[in-house]
């Protein structure tokens, strides 16, 4: 799934796609470029698993595609996220956050605390 | 067919969809592909090596490809059912809150449409069940029937001996043609009770038709029929469960039918009656050598069609069967023709035509209640002409507008269907109670009122019907008009939607319809209720009614004249030896015979003798009275006094403790008096002796051949006595005048005979009285006892069934022409809001203006009155033959007129009062 760090957990894709279409609509290019950048390229998305995620998302009814104009003038697909996603998107970030402060305490910690 | 048509539209709309999104995802794919190679340009890279690091990247992209147009398609499907779901159901939530937020409409509109489903449903019902009832045996659509058939008349009866064998020796597309005839006899046997019942002598052969074995035992077969076999008997499930308590060792065990003892040799299985609702079959045996062609007891024949032939194969050689019998003896068969129709079919007697028509008629009557509903719903959606004209301004197209406000008189129309169903329901079981409890053993076994699926089909298309009028129609007519007038005038606070002279007409024709059809119906429901509770006016509650009657044979020719006059004796002998033991009897205090029950004596027309007497030159009738009867009552002939004719036993009135008024009453002497002694009534000497003493004056037919004078000079009959009128009350179709001869045992067959009972609730009654006649002779049957109360009652109940019926259709349109007139009236008034706002800003008196709009809402009001009373004066000449309901029928008309005014007049005077309380700057702003 992820080129560089394949262990990943499932569902952070989702909740990338989610993140980013909470700051508002993005086509599915758009998308991908934003995970790399703002993951410093550490997260590399394939486009086999980001159009599934896509498709799967919007059958949930989290986000919506709509055709419009891109910046450069072309006709391209957004996405847009549903209210239905916007609640999707705080209970998974809220989750995550409680996920991986876990993870972290637990893999920062020294010999002998808890 | 249809199905396979549907699967194919499914797939190809299903192969549409996924084309779509298979175009969808590489263009969004195109996209895709061409930023990342952009994005590698602008990093340096040439176009070629761009492209070539994208390609590899992306590597296999052919199950991504599939996944994602599979997800898409499900997405889509998904969102269109969403879609439908939705906005049907916000479309149903407003309609909901319109049913809440208008009461007024949702009562009288709701009620209107209630009671017209209703009243379509039962009648789909009925008809249903008459018209193409399937006949339940295996097969059972292959079951057919045979009859003779006159094409000219197109009267159809059953089958002569001789013809039937031909007929069943020579067909070949029909096997197993059969025949049976039924008779009634006691049947004696089991639990000792005596009770008539109908017996079917059937073909053994006609248990091979219905394919039905027996429980237990045997079928009738061959070797029954043959003359002098043992006389054997098959009986029904029933009558082995309940007379027999359900015996095991039943068979074998004899049973008496009349004065014949046979063995029971077989039981059915429960629920089979055939041929028609039958459950005791003796084996048919026929002797054709007594009888000449064409005549002796007629029979009924069916059979089922031969392997390999149709209906109409069958017909066509039936056909040539019958003209061969035709050219064969054309003495005894000219005209003669055979039909052969699906089994059930022979037994609906009205043609389908006629059960269409009034079909057509019923859904007219939905119709007309629609249109009054349509009325109510266009002025509510004018009043939300606001509403609508924003909706539409804001991009809701006209359709959409139009399937909002269909949706919400569906709702409407729904409910009130909901209603209507359960009405009819009640309304059918009632009817099925009522047939089976009066003439239950007379309908075919396969007889059943009830909702079938096709009812609630039609009571479907009822409703879609009813919302299309009540909310397509108005909708279109108030989305018509521009958008941009709508707008303006909604901002001017005027009323867009008018209709002018429309209004007006619609306002007359609502008051002159209902001032016009609904008194009758108001008065003929109200009659008819009336009648039902009335009281008798003697002890009916104490008296049986029994028909009374004595098995008959089939004589052969030779002996046929003989035994019709020693019937005619026996019958007389043994009536007169059951009277006595009844008599003697210490649970009865009195017996007494007549022709028919009280008060259902037939009519007939007499002439009343001059006081004077005859003249030398023969007869004088009163001059009078040659105009004085009256027209329409079907008693053809020249004119004279209608009255009941009661043929009744010497002791009858005191019998009944009916009080003798004048005169004397009748004495065992009079059965033979040559002076014809008879008795009148107390409407006879009031009507037709027009008061006076008619004691000793004479009367005769009208028609001679009514007292069998034909050829001789017209028998009088003289007066001798006058006795109250009995009973009290007599149903309104019928004379009250009545005239009663004298009959003795043996006069009047079958007699009606009246026992009175000293405990008339004791539950054995009944069967106490056929084992007296049994006692006397087997043959001697007592086929109808009922209390002489429900003589009348059950009499009536099918008219008060039809007068519920007829009085909830007549309220409701009452109800709904009032609320009509109402929306009428006021919206009209409402129109001219503007106008009298004016007027009274320039200053005139609002009491010549208020006088203004009365004057204009009474004119509307008066040319519907004046209509609907021509109407009225139509109807009632068709409607009715006396004057006994023009009373009620002036007060009914009195009441409808008063009610329409008043609700004209009060819906005019709101929207009048508002005119003039409008500030004159306001009034004219609005245009």
């Amino acid at each position: 799934m992820f080129s560089r760090d394949a262990g990943l957990l499932q569902g952070t894709v989702e909740l990338l796609v989610l993140k980013r279409l909470s700051w508002g609509p993005m086509h599915g290019y758009g998308i991908a470029s934003w995970i790399e950048t703002a993951t410093n390229d550490v997260l590399r998305v394939e486009e086999g698993s980001l159009y599934p995620a896509l498709y799967r998302m919007a059958k949930k009814g989290w986000i919506k595609g709509e055709w419009g104009v891109s910046d450069n003038n072309r006709r391209a697909k957004f996405y847009r996220l549903t209210r239905a996603g916007r609640k999707e998107f705080e209970e998974q970030a809220a989750g995550w956050e409680r996920l991986s402060g876990a993870v972290n305490r637990a893999v920062t910690a020294d010999e002998g605390a808890g | 067919m249809s199905r396979m048509a549907g699967d194919s539209l499914w797939r190809r709309w299903r192969r549409a969809i996924r084309r779509d999104a298979r175009l969808e995802f590489e263009e969004e794919l195109r996209y895709h592909i061409e930023e990342r190679v952009r994005d590698h340009i602008a990093r340096g890279m040439d176009r070629e090596s761009a492209e070539r690091a994208v390609l590899e990247r992306l590597g296999d992209l052919d199950p991504v490809r599939e996944q994602c147009v599979g997800l898409m398609e499900a997405e889509w499907r998904q969102a269109e059912r969403r879609r439908w779901l939705g906005v049907s159901w916000l479309d149903v939530k407003l309609g909901l809150r319109m049913l809440v937020k208008h009461p007024g409409l949702t009562v009288v509109g709701g009620v209107g449409i209630a009671v017209a489903i209703a009243v379509g449903a039962s009648v789909f019902g009925i008809i249903y069940s008459m018209l193409d009832p399937a006949l339940p045996l295996e097969g059972g659509d292959r079951v057919v029937k045979i009859q003779e058939w006159d094409a000219a008349s197109g009267n159809t009866q059953a089958l002569a001996v001789h013809d039937f064998e031909d007929v069943r020796d020579a067909l070949r597309s029909v096997a197993e043609v059969s025949a049976y005839r039924r008779s009634i006899r006691n049947v004696i046997g089991g639990d000792g009770r005596v009770e008539p019942f109908r017996v079917t002598a059937m073909s053994a052969a006609g248990f091979r038709v219905a394919g039905v074995p027996a429980l237990m035992g045997r079928a009738l077969l061959a070797e029954d029929e043959v003359e002098g076999a043992p006389a054997v008997v098959v009986i029904g499930y029933d009558v082995w469960r309940n007379r027999f308590a359900s015996d095991p060792g039943i068979l074998g065990r004899s049973l008496r039918l009349g004065d014949a003892s046979h063995t029971i040799v077989g039981v059915m299985p429960s629920g089979f009656a055939f041929p028609e609702n039958d459950r005791f079959w003796t084996a048919l045996r026929l002797n054709p050598s007594v009888w000449a062609r064409g005549e002796g007891p007629r029979l009924e024949v069916f059979g089922r069609l031969a392997q390999g032939a149709t209906l109409e194969s069958a017909q066509a050689e039936l056909a040539a069967v019958g003209a061969g019998l035709a050219a064969a003896y054309p003495a005894t068969h000219e005209p003669f023709g055979l039909r052969l129709q699906p089994y059930t079919h022979a037994f609906n007697e009205p043609g389908a035509w006629v059960f269409h028509f009034v079909q057509l008629l019923i859904t007219m009557l939905l119709v007309v209640v629609c249109v009054n509903v349509a009325v109510l719903t266009y002025a509510r959606t004018v009043t939300r002409r606001g509403e609508i004209t924003v909706r539409n301004a804001l991009g809701a197209s006209r359709a959409r507008i139009t399937g909002q406000l269909f949706v919400e008189s569906f709702i409407l129309a729904g409910t009130a269907a909901l209603v209507g169903l359960g009405l009819a329901w009640v309304a059918l079981r009632r009817l099925d109670l009522l047939l089976q409890r009066t003439i239950g053993d007379q309908l075919p076994f396969w007889f059943d009122f009830h909702l079938s699926p096709s009812a609630l089909l039609y009571v479907g298309g009822l409703v879609i019907l009813a919302a299309v009028i009540t909310g397509v129609v108005p909708a279109l007519k108030a989305t018509g008009g521009q958008v941009s007038a709508g707008l303006q005038q909604l901002s001017g606070g005027g009323t867009g939607f008018g209709l002018g002279r429309t209004w007006t007409a619609l306002i007359v024709a609502q008051v002159a319809i209902a001032v016009g059809a609904l008194p009758v119906a108001v008065a003929t429901a109200w009659e008819n209720l009336l009648e039902g509770g009335a009281d008798p006016g003697f002890a009916a509650a104490d008296f049986m009614s029994i028909r009374l009657q004595l098995d008959r044979e089939d004589p052969g020719r030779d002996e046929a004249e003989t035994y019709e006059r020693d019937y005619i004796a026996r019958y007389a002998d043994l009536q007169t030896e059951l009277m006595r033991r009844m008599e003697a009897d210490p649970s009865i205090s009195a017996v007494t015979f007549a022709a028919r029950a009280p008060g259902w004596e037939p009519s007939d027309r007499i002439e009343l003798e001059a006081e004077s007497g005859p003249s030398d030159s023969g007869v004088r009738i009163d001059p009078d009275m040659t105009n004085a009867g009256m027209q329409g009552d079907g008693l053809s002939g020249p004119v004279g006094f209608r009255v009941g004719v009661g043929r009744v036993a010497p002791g009858y009135f005191a019998a009944f403790e009916v009080p003798l008024l004048s005169g004397r009453s009748f004495e065992a002497r009079d059965l033979d008096a040559a002076t014809g002694p008879i008795l009148v009534n107390q409407s006879f000497v009031e009507e037709i002796g027009r008061g006076a003493g008619v004691v000793g004056r004479r009367i005769r037919y009208a028609r001679p051949e009514a007292a069998g004078d034909e050829g001789d000079a017209p028998r009088w009959f003289e007066i001798v006595g006058v006795v109250s009128d009995f009973p009290a009350r007599v149903d309104p179709d019928q004379a009250r005048a009545r005239i009663y001869l004298p009959a003795g045992p043996g006069d009047i067959y079958p007699a009606d005979l009246s026992v009175r009972v000293r405990d008339p609730g004791s539950t054995g009654v009944a069967a106490q009285l056929r084992a007296l006649a049994a006692g006397v002779d087997p043959r001697l049957r007592l086929d109808d006892i009922r209390p002489l109360l429900d003589v009348n009652r059950e009499e009536r109940s099918f008219n008060r069934m039809f007068s519920l019926a007829l009085a909830a259709v007549t309220l409701s349109v009452l109800l709904l022409s009032a609320a009509g007139i109402h929306a009428l009236m006021s919206f009209t008034v409402a129109r001219r809001r503007r106008e009298i706002g004016i007027r009274a800003a320039l200053g005139a008196d609002p009491g010549d203006v208020l006088r203004g709009i009365f004057a204009r809402a009474a004119w509307q009001l008066a040319i519907g009155l004046f209509i609907g009373l021509f109407l009225a004066a139509a109807f009632f000449r068709v409607a009715s033959d006396g004057d006994a309901g023009l009373r009620q029928i002036a007060t009914s008309l009195l009441l409808v007129s008063a009610i329409m005014l008043v609700t004209g007049l009060l819906a005019a005077l709101g929207p009048a009062r508002e005119g003039l309380s409008v500030q004159p700057t306001e009034a004219l702003r609005e245009g």
